[in-house]
């Protein structure tokens, strides 16, 4: 039988059983649309951080004070440590060929405040690489001035929300603020920016570095951020900037060093397992799709023994007949397969639409995938079907005994 | 038709065409196992997770300097509204109070000879070991005294115990932390894992000693332990209150058990409800399973 | 054409074995026309469907133009039967979905003759058993006498040598019966060979040559 010959067979066949093969391919679209479309969560939050990584800058270290040998474990996070990572450390990682930018970070609360308005916000102090490393531009006035490198100036950039609660719709830029008990006078304001990495660069102050030393009377800085040259060898940078702290700490290795690409492997690699195990547990209900085909397969042999045994008498094989019934259940799963791609595509269309800033796609290998295990699941449970199709007696059949 | 007699029909017609059903069920049922298992898993960890948190009681409240909505970050950064230890020891003193317990984070080298090791350093009051169930294999724990003017003393994990002073008892010796000495009076029972925090690799020194280590102006975090009788919105009011008169105005934040296992609750049922959604989906194939079954034998 | 020598089928009814074909032996030349009567259940099918390589014996041998059937694959047998044998069975045996010109066509379709001499084959058998303006129509469209035509169709379009009528007018009113009767007798004439079981003595009796069949055996053997 042609290939063409045996997919109008069994359309026909389709065409008679109209309601029980909408059914089926509800079936098997459902379980291939919910692969899909879970998958495309897990990949839309994979590219997502993706993006959020990618807009800081793809090459970028952290330096942290402290280190932990707790196998596994996080990394030092709170910042405090016997002996104080300064800023002198710093500016001495400049020299660091491959070093592109430094960006010390010293960080904390503080109370801001404009007349009677008041703000208790997260308060970084650091330099002009801190834009740079950071990606940061303002949307109004200037960033930090370069003197703020070695200079407690009283000057700060603001973040957006800090200002609109400060000044409301008021011009800020040359303004004084009180920050904890100092007065320092806005140069900038910050433009509009979501979250980054966690930290709501709407709400913040930003100082510079030595002025927030001052203020709140600590030498230690919370962290450095690095910007490295395209072509610089990360695992060497980051070594040499251990060697380095490490000298200038009497001998005594006490700084961890996180490079970005690490941090986003790492998130890659979470969500990625994730996503394949939602992939799997979807996969039951094509499992599912997969039992119902071989039971309707059975019904449909029992119903059509009389036609199995005049296909016999007029010279089908049983090889003939076999391929039939499978070709029965690959169509159905084809068929079934590109109404839920379909499906689960427009879903995501829609879905994207509502939440444009969220890259809702699924995987590569989704797709796929899903097609795959429907088509497995619908192989497999069809050959018993079809076997019994093929094996039926021809006289028995003719005559619609059953056995 | 009597009940007896439709349940035998039913049985009767299920027998008959007992393939059909027995595949009609195998498709449902893994529906369904999907499905329970599934929401099982996730409210397995919603309980366990809960169950963390609550194993210190849940009459607890945490204090953080500060006032700001950064859920979580306000203790570790630097502050211009620090929180002293005489906050913490005046807060001790109030009443229905039954335990308080100032704590500043750190990260730092201990060593005892040739043997060092990079771990966390928890500066702590003595109250800790009651309030935090923590167990003792030798000695005793910081004792409770004047948390402003506390002694050099050092109470080891019991990992850290292992790799500093292999084979030997550590109580009465001294260990070096960031430059300075302190005796050690006592080293934890193995613990494991607490939320990701692995209790066995941790010291614990005195809050005011951990402070001067570290060169902060401020505690991290008190959590103060009050009597079960009081209810949380009371005790967090005469908190409030009490650290409003001691700084003059409300710069820094509490939290009460309460909220955070709310919080917790919310976004872990959220997870359950997810994950049995996910199974859901079986299911719903195999409900379409059972209305092609019972179209078709309806038809027939 | 056709050697059957000592041929024995034995169904198992329950317990009891049941000989539906004892010792039977038969020669049947190119272009014979045979009819076979007896007694229900004297295995008259059993014996057509033997022929027809639908069914196996438990013991003897079948020559089909000399070559032995019993031992051949099951692959070849069922060429042997689409290429060789076409079958009419007293209920039709049509697929109600298909139209007449599609349940002609069904044999070509299995043995992929090319879509254009498909036609014109369909066309030409539908010419000959006088359903060329009802090829669009459905079985339930049709009347008895049509449907068994298309059944004739069906079994023809391969040009078989051989063609097995099972009680072809069984279902079907006397004139809508002898159509059929005419129509494979003209198939006869033009040289197929022609074996058809029948209950109807008229029937019977145009044959040229009369198989009677009593307790699965070969009772008369008349010319
Ligand atoms: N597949 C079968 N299983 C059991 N008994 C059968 C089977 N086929 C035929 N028989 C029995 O064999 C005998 C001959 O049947 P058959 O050839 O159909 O008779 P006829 O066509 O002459 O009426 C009958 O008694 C019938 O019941
Ligand atoms: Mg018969």
């Amino acid at each position: 039988m042609k290939l063409v010959d045996q997919i109008s067979f069994n359309w026909q066949i389709f065409q008679r059983h109209g309601l029980r093969t909408f059914l089926l391919l509800a079936a098997v679209g459902i379980g291939v649309a919910s692969v899909i479309l879970l998958t495309s969560l897990g990949e839309g939050a994979r590219r997502y951080v993706d993006r959020e990584f990618s807009a800081l800058g793809n090459r970028v270290l952290i330096v942290l004070p402290g280190r932990s040998e707790t196998t596994g474990g996080a990394p030092p996070i709170y910042g405090s440590v016997p002996r104080d990572l300064t800023l002198e450390d710093a500016y001495t990682l400049e020299k660091i060929p491959g070093v592109l930018a430094v960006a010390p970070i010293v960080a904390g609360t503080t109370t801001v405040a404009v007349d009677s308005r008041s703000r208790e916000v997260i308060t970084l102090g650091s330099n002009q690489s801190f834009f740079t490393v950071r990606k940061l531009a303002v949307g109004a006035g200037q960033i930090l001035p370069a003197r703020t490198r070695e200079d407690a100036m009283a000057v700060c950039v603001l973040g957006v929300k800090l200002k609109r609660e400060l000044f409301g719709n008021a011009r800020a830029l040359g303004e004084w603020v009180r920050v904890g008990d100092r007065r320092m006078r806005v140069v900038g304001v910050l433009e509009e920016r979501g979250e980054s990495l966690g930290l709501d660069m709407r709400d913040i102050l930003l100082i510079p570095v030595r002025t927030a030393e001052q203020l709140f009377n600590s030498p230690s800085l919370f962290r450095i951020m690095l910007d490295i040259a395209p072509s610089a060898d990360s695992d060497l940078i980051q070594t040499k900037i251990k060697a380095v702290i490490t000298e200038r700490h009497e001998g005594e290795e006490d700084i961890t060093v996180i490079s970005q690409d690490s941090m986003l492997a790492a998130f890659n690699s979470i969500l990625t397992t994730l996503t394949l195990v939602i992939a799997a547990i979807a996969s039951i209900s094509l499992l599912v799709a997969g039992i119902l085909i071989m039971n309707i397969s059975l019904i449909s042999v029992s119903q059509r023994r009389k036609e199995i045994g005049l296909l016999k008498a007029i010279g089908a094989s049983s090889r003939q007949i076999r391929q039939l019934f499978l070709g029965e259940s690959l169509l159905l799963v084809s068929l079934g397969s590109v109404a839920g791609i379909l499906f689960a595509y427009s879903l995501i269309a829609f879905f994207s639409s509502l939440w444009p800033s969220f890259p809702l796609m699924p995987p590569l290998w989704a797709v796929p995938a899903a097609v795959g295990v429907a088509f497995f699941s619908g192989l497999t449970f069809s050959i018993v079907p079809a076997k019994r199709a093929a094996g039926l007696d021809p006289v028995l059949a003719l005559r619609g005994v059953q056995e | 038709m009597k009940l007896r007699d439709s349940t035998s029909w039913i049985f009767k017609a299920l027998w008959m065409q007992r393939t059909r059903s027995l595949l009609t069920i195998a498709g449902f049922s893994i529906g369904i196992a999907a499905m329970v298992t599934l929401s099982t898993l996730g409210e397995g960890l919603r309980t366990f997770v809960l169950n963390e948190f609550t194993q210190f009681g849940s009459h607890i409240i945490a204090l953080t300097p500060g006032k700001t909505e950064t859920f979580g970050m306000g203790g570790v950064l630097n502050t211009t509204r620090p929180l002293s230890l005489s906050d913490a020891a005046a807060i001790g003193t109030l009443p229905n109070v039954e335990a308080v317990v100032p704590v500043v984070m750190g990260n730092a080298k201990v060593k005892a000879g040739q043997r060092g090791r990079d771990t966390e350093i928890a500066g702590v009051g003595g109250a800790a070991d009651k309030v935090w169930k923590l167990e003792l294999a030798l000695g005793h724990f910081l004792p409770v005294d004047d948390l402003e003017r506390s002694r050099a003393l050092v109470v080891l994990g019991n990992k850290l115990q292992q790799e500093l002073f292999p084979g030997l008892n550590p109580v009465g010796q001294f260990v070096h932390i960031g430059g300075a000495r302190f005796r050690v009076v006592g080293v934890l029972a193995e613990k494991g894992e607490f939320l990701g925090i692995n209790m066995d690799e941790m010291v614990f020194i005195p809050a005011s000693k951990s402070m001067q280590l570290f060169n902060r102006q401020s505690l991290m975090e008190v959590d103060i332990f009050f009597n079960p009788r009081v209810s949380s919105e009371t005790m967090a009011k005469k908190i409030r209150q009490f650290m409003i008169d001691r700084h003059g105005f409300e710069d820094f934040t509490l939290v009460t058990q309460d909220q955070v296992l709310a919080t917790m609750d919310n976004i872990l049922s959220v997870l359950t409800y997810a994950a049995a959604g996910l199974g859901a989906i079986s299911l719903l194939v195999g409900g379409v399973g059972i209305t092609t079954i019972l179209m078709i034998t309806v038809t027939e | 054409m056709i050697k059957l020598i000592s041929i024995n089928k034995t169904y198992q009814i329950g317990d009891t074995p049941l000989r539906a074909l004892r010792d039977v032996s038969l020669n049947i030349d190119s272009g014979e026309y045979l009819s076979v009567m007896g007694p229900s259940g004297s295995g008259k099918s059993t014996l057509l469907n033997m022929i027809g390589l639908l069914d196996r014996p438990d013991s003897g041998s079948y020559l089909f133009d000399n070559v032995a059937t019993e031992a051949l694959k099951e692959e070849r047998r069922a060429r042997l039967r689409g290429e060789n044998i076409g079958f009419i069975f007293q209920s039709f045996h049509l697929i109600n979905r298909l139209t007449a010109f599609e349940n002609v066509e069904l044999p070509l379709i299995l043995t992929e003759q090319p879509i254009k001499s498909r036609r014109q084959a369909v066309a030409e058998v539908l010419d000959m058993v006088g359903l060329s303006a009802r090829a669009s129509h459905k079985p339930n469209q049709l009347s008895g006498g049509q449907l068994q035509r298309v059944a004739i169709a069906r079994a023809i379009v391969m040009r078989p040598r051989l063609l097995l009528a099972d009680e072809p007018t069984g279902n079907l009113d006397s004139a809508s019966g002898s159509e059929v009767i005419e129509v494979i007798e003209r198939l006869n004439r033009d040289g197929i060979t022609l074996v058809a079981v029948t209950h109807d003595q008229n029937l019977g009796d145009r044959a040229t040559r009369h198989i009677r069949m009593v307790d699965g055996q070969i009772d008369s053997d008349q010319r």
